[in-house]
């Protein structure tokens, strides 16, 4: 059975500036397409609640609940890419260690 | 891949030739940094100058970003440089373009190599009691304004006009507010954004001053003429202490940083503006109030409105 997890950190003017696909993927064209128009959904009911709600994580879209805790992880790797000087907000994160961190992180919570 | 963290940051004015000499280093007598780790910290770092020249390799130098990160003790910096020694020490740092000084500022930070696990955590609600963190959060205020004179006269030599001026000022501060809004948000408020105005603006005036200059604001404003207009009034700003202007530069003020940061915070946070900062003459007092005019932008009002 093929489970695959897309994970894609988007930024301000929906610029994709991470992806990282987890899982055994049999059919890598169709799922890229599947995964562009979830994504899009996905923001567009993100877009409606975000700002009636103060916190940060959407249980509309986060059925699962064990998942807070990942995303809280990957919420504090990417404060320190940000806290980076050199690091220019909104540009694609390019780090082969948080591109581990995560695919660690992934494995152990999905 | 080794990844380097940045731990300490420490501030020491050296002579530009005698870091390549090994020769006397004069600290400034002010700091608070002990005596003995800055010795530490210099020593190792002209070994690693004096190797780096042997081997040809010269020292990192960045550009003005590296002042962006001036208010955060907790520095990151992921690299993929396989050419460094997880053991040596790293100097990262600034040279002074004002030819008249012989001073250059350098940044030594020291690097270390983390193990896989890295033990630096972006909470620290149960770290508030102990001193070694709070000292890890200060920075003598003499260094900083030292640095900040620099950075002044830096962009004074790559401009033409006051107005260029207050613009890289202000980008300075810019960067510095997208990320102190972030780690703020994460680390003093528990993941919880601002969604309205009101509370952006208490948030600024608040928070944010506390954790940067060690106070809160001395008051936060509504204009009377237009609707989107907020001021955040300071006696006297942190940044502004050891600075005057000649008559020649007119309005320009250095709050420009500072306006930047706002600007920063506000921006990331969804609520883009206009910030500057403006000199305001109080009476029966000699120096100005400095006063930072918050202009929203028309998109801000429209959602405020809809939001009720």
């Amino acid at each position: 059975m093929a489970s695959t997890a897309c994970f894609i950190i988007v930024s301000r003017n929906d610029i994709p500036i991470y992806e990282a696909e987890v899982g055994s993927a049999l059919k890598k064209e169709e799922a890229a397409h599947q995964h562009q128009f979830i994504l899009n959904a996905a923001l567009d009911i993100v877009q409606d609640i975000a700002w009636n709600t103060s916190a940060m994580f959407l249980k509309a879209v986060d059925r699962f609940n064990d998942l807070v805790v990942f995303f809280q992880e990957v919420h504090e790797l990417y404060i320190k890419i940000l806290l980076n000087p050199l690091y220019l907000p909104g540009s694609r994160i390019t780090s082969s260690h948080f591109d581990t961190k995560v695919r660690g992180l992934a494995r152990k919570y999905l | 891949m080794p990844v380097w963290y940045f731990s300490n940051l420490t501030f020491c004015f050296l002579n530009y030739p005698c870091l390549l000499n090994n020769s006397t280093i004069v600290p400034d007598a002010s700091m608070t940094v002990s005596q003995s780790s800055l010795v530490s910290v210099l020593s190792n770092t002209l070994t690693l100058c004096s190797r780096s020249q042997k081997k040809k390799k010269k020292p990192l130098f960045t550009d003005l970003s590296i002042w962006d990160s001036l208010f955060l003790s907790d520095l990151y910096l992921s690299t993929e440089h396989s050419a460094l020694n997880p053991k040596e020490e790293f100097v990262f740092g600034l040279e002074s373009k004002a030819r008249h000084r012989s001073n250059c500022v350098y940044f030594i930070l020291k690097l270390q190599h983390q193990a896989p696990q890295p033990p630096l955590r972006l909470r620290r609600k149960g770290e508030e009691g102990r001193n070694d963190d709070r000292s890890k959060q200060e920075v003598s205020l003499s260094a900083f304004a030292f640095l900040f004179s620099e950075l002044v006269q830096y962009n004074q030599t790559q401009v033409d006009n006051i107005a260029e001026l207050e613009r890289r000022l202000e980008d300075a501060g810019y960067a510095v507010g997208a990320r102190v809004l972030e780690l703020l948000c994460h680390r003093d408020k528990g993941n919880r954004r601002e969604t309205r105005l009101l509370g952006i603006l208490s948030f600024v005036h608040s928070t944010v001053w506390k954790v940067l200059f060690g106070k809160v604001a001395d008051s936060l404003e509504k204009g009377t003429e237009h609707e989107d207009e907020y001021m955040i009034s300071e006696k006297e700003l942190l940044v502004n202490r050891f600075i005057s202007i000649p008559k020649d530069m007119g309005t320009f003020n250095c709050g420009a940083f500072v306006a930047g940061i706002v600007r920063g915070v506000l921006d990331s946070a969804g609520f883009p503006a206009v910030v500057t900062a403006h000199f305001v003459p109080m009476e029966g007092q000699q120096r100005p109030r400095t006063t930072i005019l918050i202009k929203f932008a028309e998109e801000v009002l429209r959602r405020e409105a809809r939001l009720g």
